[in-house]
């Protein structure tokens, strides 16, 4: 990543990590967590929501594997943020041809909702559900099918039946009846059929990132943590728990990064392979490894690791809302599944190394 | 937390592997045949065949990475990379040259003298020699540096004492790289030194151990006064250890170290039939998600080896990864089809089976027992 942005990223990200974790209700059933004050405008002023864009659609030409790591580094100060969301809207904005917007924006792969053309553009009527931070957007991207062809719709927020998830980031219904102007529906890009992929690719970075600082917090418990008149870490018992938590870290990490070269390639159609293919693997491996990895912290950090007030529960609850939106393990475990039957047993090493190997610039 | 990062390879590393991939299966096609099944391919890299390791040498697909002026063709390790993992897909013959083309040629070419190169690294090339590995010994397996093979300097070189255990195809292999103690016993690791061990040298005993289903594949190696000359010596005296930690990196990271149950898959995929249920789908699915990811993992390290760094960290984490999805293999192969293994038959599903199971519990033990692995990994977090 262009350092001087990844600096500026990391110093953003580390300045809300307490005041993010403080924004947690003390119940989990309770409401979602409101965003830090100052975050989103600090995020704003950076840039960071036209990150995936070009610079001929109003971004600054950062490539789409570092712009993906400002999503992991989020996540990896446990910073609750709709930025990920924002990006990929805006993506799908341009790739419309449309300019980005303003403010924060999301996008669902849920397409319940129903245009009908109407006198002055559009009506809009409907139910959209789980919608990421769909309380907050000021704009929605959906992919809609309608009578004229596949639309792209940007729509303004719509009534807010609130809900969140596991980690109290919101996800909610959104109930809309209302008219859309005739330039909010677009001709849908081909992007905006894979709505779902595109938020597995976020859960993905998520996920690496999450774990990442997971695998830091573990072991620097395990250092100084002293039973039995040592640090627990020096226990080979300890250790070799350690060694998975790290070995499933770095698996989530490469799959990430397998996720968003694949995704940069596509967005520069100078590839043949089939991006969807490494984001749906990724997302499962890294779902896999969030599961797995959340179980041996909260076990090497026992009881203080289990209370509200330890900063725990603010990575392992990411890591259990995240490996289950956009499509769990076993969501993308049959697609994949799928995909590799229908060619064979000839077909499944082809398939394997479809992605060929190349090298970063 | 540096290591665990696997950064993908340099552009300039890359030439143009789809070519050289459908080179290698092109080739590989008409070299094993229609008939080349499942029984054979499931033996993965114990299949040994030094005629199919010549006719790769004369493909110019062993010792790629070396230079020129040693037989090599000076190619990238990721085109080396992808000849490698086009073997094991496919299941060919290769452990003739298997560990000489891994990791004795680079470790000569860093490690040996200009004689050492000229005399072995052409003939790797060729694949016309064969290595074996000496280091485990009946009282020093995990425990590496507890070997206690001797060498005794002696007028003209060195006197060898000694027993080296576990070692795969001594038996049809030209030489040993032997961890020896040159120092005394209290220094565990400044105390040892590698040797480069012609076996057709007076006094060494090369005896058969059968592995669980029967197979010779492993040997005892005994040296009885074995005397060898001092440029039998390989690298710095005393700087066994280290060399040792370098050979283990090419050892632990390579597509070998996740596709040894390939087979297997290939078999299960054939058995569901291209309109898997749910439940299929779902196996298979995972099964392929994983092995994307270890292979982008491994590719890596690939990557990392030849820029000259160190990814001893990465190529363990490969290792033991890869080792849990081998094993897997076959449970998920059981569950899914209700099929008996069936020793002995050939070609058939339970065969591949019966394989794959009888060779699954080397999967966590060759190149480093899981345990020790993890140990790696925990010095690595700051742990030990």
């Amino acid at each position: 990543m262009d350092r001087m942005i990844a600096d500026s990223a990391e110093r953003l990200f580390s300045a809300y990590r307490e005041q993010s974790f403080a924004a947690l209700p003390a119940h989990a059933g309770a409401d979602a967590a409101p965003l830090p004050s100052g975050l989103w405008a600090e995020i704003e002023e950076a840039g960071f929501p036209l990150a995936l864009l070009s610079e001929d659609e109003g971004g600054f030409g950062l490539p789409v594997e570092s712009a993906l790591a400002l999503v992991r580094m989020a996540a990896e100060h446990a910073v609750a943020a709709p930025l990920g969301e924002t990006m990929i809207a805006n993506l799908l904005l341009a790739r419309a041809g449309l300019d980005p917007v303003e403010g924060i924006a999301s996008f669902t792969a849920d397409h319940a909702l129903t245009l009908t053309p109407a006198a002055s553009g559009w009506q809009a009527t409907g139910r959209l559900h789980a919608v990421p931070y769909g309380r907050m957007a000021q704009t929605i991207v959906v992919r809609v099918e309608t009578a004229e062809g596949v639309k792209m719709a940007a729509l303004p927020s719509g009534t807010a039946l609130p809900a969140h998830n596991l980690v109290a980031e919101p996800q909610d219904t959104l109930v809309y009846d209302l008219t859309l102007p005739a330039d909010a529906v677009t001709d849908a890009p081909a992007l905006c059929e894979e709505m779902l992929l595109l938020g597995a690719l976020l859960r993905a970075q998520g996920m690496a990132g999450a774990l990442s600082a997971l695998l830091g917090l573990t072991v620097d418990y395990a250092n100084e943590r002293k039973q039995f008149g040592r640090p627990i870490g020096k226990f080979q018992a300890i250790q070799q728990e350690l060694a998975v938590l790290a070995g499933e870290t770095a698996a989530a990490g490469a799959a990430a990064e397998m996720a968003a070269r694949a995704f940069a390639d596509a967005l520069a159609g100078d590839t043949e392979a089939d991006w969807r293919l490494a984001v749906a693997a990724a997302k499962l491996r890294a779902g896999e490894a969030a599961g797995k990895s959340a179980a041996i912290a909260h076990q090497v950090i026992a009881a203080i690791g289990f209370s509200h007030e330890y900063p725990l529960h603010a990575l392992t609850r990411r890591l259990w809302a995240w490996r289950d939106e956009c499509g769990s393990e076993a969501h993308w475990a049959r697609w994949i599944g799928e995909t590799s039957c229908a060619r064979g047993a000839e077909g499944f090493w082809p398939l394997l190394t479809q992605p060929e190997i190349r090298g970063a610039a | 937390m540096n290591m665990i990062a696997f950064p993908p390879v340099a552009a300039e590393a890359v030439t143009d592997p789809a070519a050289l991939r459908a080179e290698v299966r092109a080739f590989l096609a008409a070299e094993l045949g229609p008939d080349y099944g499942p029984t054979l391919r499931a033996r993965s890299w114990s299949g040994h065949d030094p005629a199919f390791s010549r006719r790769l040498g004369q493909q110019g697909w062993l010792g790629m990475t070396l230079p020129r002026a040693y037989g090599g063709h000076e190619r990238s390790a990721l085109d080396r990379y992808v000849v490698v993992e086009e073997l094991l897909a496919a299941g060919a013959p290769v452990a003739a040259h298997w560990i000489a083309d891994r990791q004795s040629a680079p470790l000569i070419l860093h490690n040996g003298t200009e004689a050492q190169r000229q005399l072995i690294l052409p003939k790797i090339a060729a694949g016309e020699c064969y290595f074996c590995i000496g280091m485990s010994e009946p009282d020093s397996g995990s425990d590496l540096a507890a070997a206690r093979t001797r060498a005794e300097r002696t007028e003209s070189g060195f006197r060898i004492n000694g027993t080296k255990l576990w070692t795969t195809y001594a038996h049809e292999a030209h030489y040993m790289i032997l961890l020896a103690r040159t120092g005394p016993a209290e220094d565990r690791h400044g105390g040892l030194s590698q040797f480069l061990i012609d076996l057709s040298t007076p006094g060494i005993t090369i005896s058969p151990i059968l592995d669980i289903a029967g197979e010779h594949h492993m040997n005892e190696v005994s040296f009885r006064d074995v005397e060898v000359p001092a440029d039998a010596l390989l690298g710095q005296e005393g700087e066994g250890w280290k060399q040792v930690m370098g050979e283990l990196a090419f050892e632990r990271s390579g597509p070998d170290r996740f596709l040894s149950s390939f087979a297997l898959i290939n078999a299960l995929i054939a058995q569901i039939g291209t309109q898997p249920d749910r439940l299929e789908a779902q196996v298979i699915g995972r099964i392929a998600a994983h092995l994307m990811v270890l292979r982008q993992m491994s590719i890596s390290v690939a990557g990392m080896l030849a820029r000259g760094e160190n990814p001893a960290q990465q190529a363990t984490i490969v290792k033991d990864l890869g080792a849990l999805l081998e094993q897997e293999i076959p449970e998920i192969a059981r569950a899914l089809t209700d099929t008996a293994p069936r020793p002995g038959e050939r070609d058939t599903f339970a065969a591949v089976l019966a394989q794959t199971i009888l060779a699954a519990p080397s999967f966590s033990l060759r190149g480093g027992t899981r345990q020790i692995l993890r140990g790696i990994i925990a010095r690595g977090l700051g742990l030990r």
